[in-house]
């Protein structure tokens, strides 16, 4: 994924992105981060500013947007994540969950055509979930993004991925459908799944018995 | 969380000074501070200490709050100066035996005296002023403030990773203490995190590097932008205010007479 945003340099091989060779120059990345949106796993690797609503408007700001302009990205993009009414909040008084959906709004400030979402889902409970999976599908399907995500968790590949691809110790095992992949009994083997942890539990309860 | 650490007020809790441009407020205590440090009088340095507590209680600062931090750096302060006294000057004030001969000057003990009191008066101006100043308002005062990109990029990541990493120490040290180390008194627990802290620098220059990544993410290029607020006419009404002040003080006003009138006229 770092590599996708030109964070890292690839060590062989070159990256077309949009159609376009990725090259190491300055306006050409700038260019593409702002089609790019990239999500830390952990929110604070992001969050930076005093305020929400500042951190939201950093990106903003950085593209020279006149002030009116930045102020209705970042009304919109704090309303998209439901956090417009904690807009003057430190992003340290906020949950895990609401940092999160904090640094969601500072990347949908840039309106990009591209989201790339870290363990999006990691570290959250059932409701948060939720909330998260709405606002992205609310992106998708309203503002056309697609969303590029890495997960441990086979639920959402299956449920919500269109397409997935596989990696093992950097190469790619397998790239094509949920439903082809997760049958797979290579893939079943070296991804896991809740089958093989039930079976274990049952198992291993089976035996006190 | 940054608030308990760090001196500033919470973001939603207006005060009086709240009007004034965060970086004007950030010049008054220089303009306060500055002339203590350079002309040793002792009525000037009591005025101004005089003139931030009267600011204090009329714009409703967090005094309290901030005499306890200042109550906190005393023992510095007092390690400082206290030793001064013994080894400077030639005129004996006081000589006692105590085992060893202990001889204290009369010139040490007047500059012992004039530092303690100048380090006490700035941080408690520095202090009294910051308390009414929010963190994101601090941040808006040094970028207006036109200093180079590169020291305010490194102030707000440092003022970021200050409550990270306290957290980060706070929790290894509880982890410690819940395996059985005991951290019975405040020597130990200064050490213990002395120790940790080691290990959290290494683990949070990673963690500053990700900051990083994603601050160019947003194109970042060095210069952070937050939202801008300029510096209106009354604002700068009150550094002039500020500053006549510090004139005045200085070289219209005779205040060694006016504190020893006042001592008179209470104690005749």
């Amino acid at each position: 994924m770092r590599l996708i945003v030109g964070l890292l340099k690839p060590n062989s091989g070159d990256i077309q992105i949009f159609g376009e060779k990725l090259t190491r120059k300055k306006e050409q990345l700038w260019q593409l981060r702002q089609k790019i949106g990239f999500l830390f796993q952990n929110p604070d690797d992001q969050l930076f500013a005093p305020t929400i609503e500042e951190d939201v408007g950093f990106g903003a700001r950085n593209m020279k947007l006149p002030e009116s302009k930045v102020n209705q990205r970042v009304e919109w993009a704090l309303k998209a994540v439901n956090l417009y009414d904690f807009r003057n909040e430190s992003p340290f008084n906020l949950s895990w969950g609401q940092k999160k959906r904090a640094c969601l709004a500072g990347l949908l400030v840039l309106q990009p055509k591209l989201l790339i979402l870290d363990e999006p889902f990691a570290n959250l409970d059932f409701r948060s979930i939720l909330d998260h999976l709405k606002i992205l599908e609310s992106l998708r399907k309203q503002n056309k993004m697609t969303i590029l995500f890495t997960t441990h968790n086979m639920f959402f590949v299956e449920h919500w991925a269109d397409k997935m691809l596989v990696l093992s110790n950097g190469n790619k095992v397998f790239e094509g459908t949920p439903v082809e992949g997760l049958n797979l009994p290579e893939i079943k083997e070296l991804i896991g799944s809740y089958d093989q942890i039930e079976e274990f539990i049952k198992k291993s309860r089976k035996s006190e018995v | 969380m940054r608030s308990i650490i760090l001196p500033f007020r919470q973001q939603n809790e207006e005060t009086p000074l709240s009007k004034i441009h965060p970086l004007a407020r950030i010049i008054i205590p220089f303009i306060l501070v500055i002339p203590t440090l350079l002309i040793s009088d002792y009525f000037l340095i009591i005025t101004i200490l005089l003139l931030t507590l009267l600011t204090n209680l009329f714009f409703r600062l967090k005094t309290i709050k901030v005499l306890s931090t200042t109550k906190a750096i005393l023992p510095f302060i007092i390690i400082i100066t206290i030793f001064i006294p013994l080894y400077y000057g030639n005129t004996i004030y006081l000589q006692v035996f105590i085992g060893i001969q202990i001889t204290i000057y009369q010139e040490g003990l007047a500059f012992a005296i004039l530092l303690f009191l100048r380090i006490f008066t700035a941080i408690f101006v520095f202090l009294s002023y910051f308390s009414a100043l929010s963190y994101s308002e601090f941040i808006e005062a040094i970028t207006k403030a036109h200093l180079p990109s590169m020291f305010v990029g490194s102030i707000v990541i440092l003022l970021h990773y200050i409550p990270i990493l306290a957290t980060s120490n706070r929790k290894i040290l509880e982890a410690q203490e819940l395996r059985g180390k005991k951290v019975t008194s405040y020597w130990l627990k200064l050490k213990a995190h002395a120790f940790i802290m080691g290990k959290s620098i290494v683990s949070n220059m990673e963690r500053s590097e990700k900051l990083y990544e994603s601050l160019k993410m947003r194109g970042f290029s060095g210069k952070i932008t937050f939202a801008p607020r300029g510096i209106k006419k009354m604002d700068l009404v009150i550094l002039f205010f500020f500053l006549s002040l510090e004139i005045i003080f200085v070289i219209i006003i005779d205040l060694e007479t006016i504190y020893l009138g006042v001592i008179q006229f209470c104690i005749p």
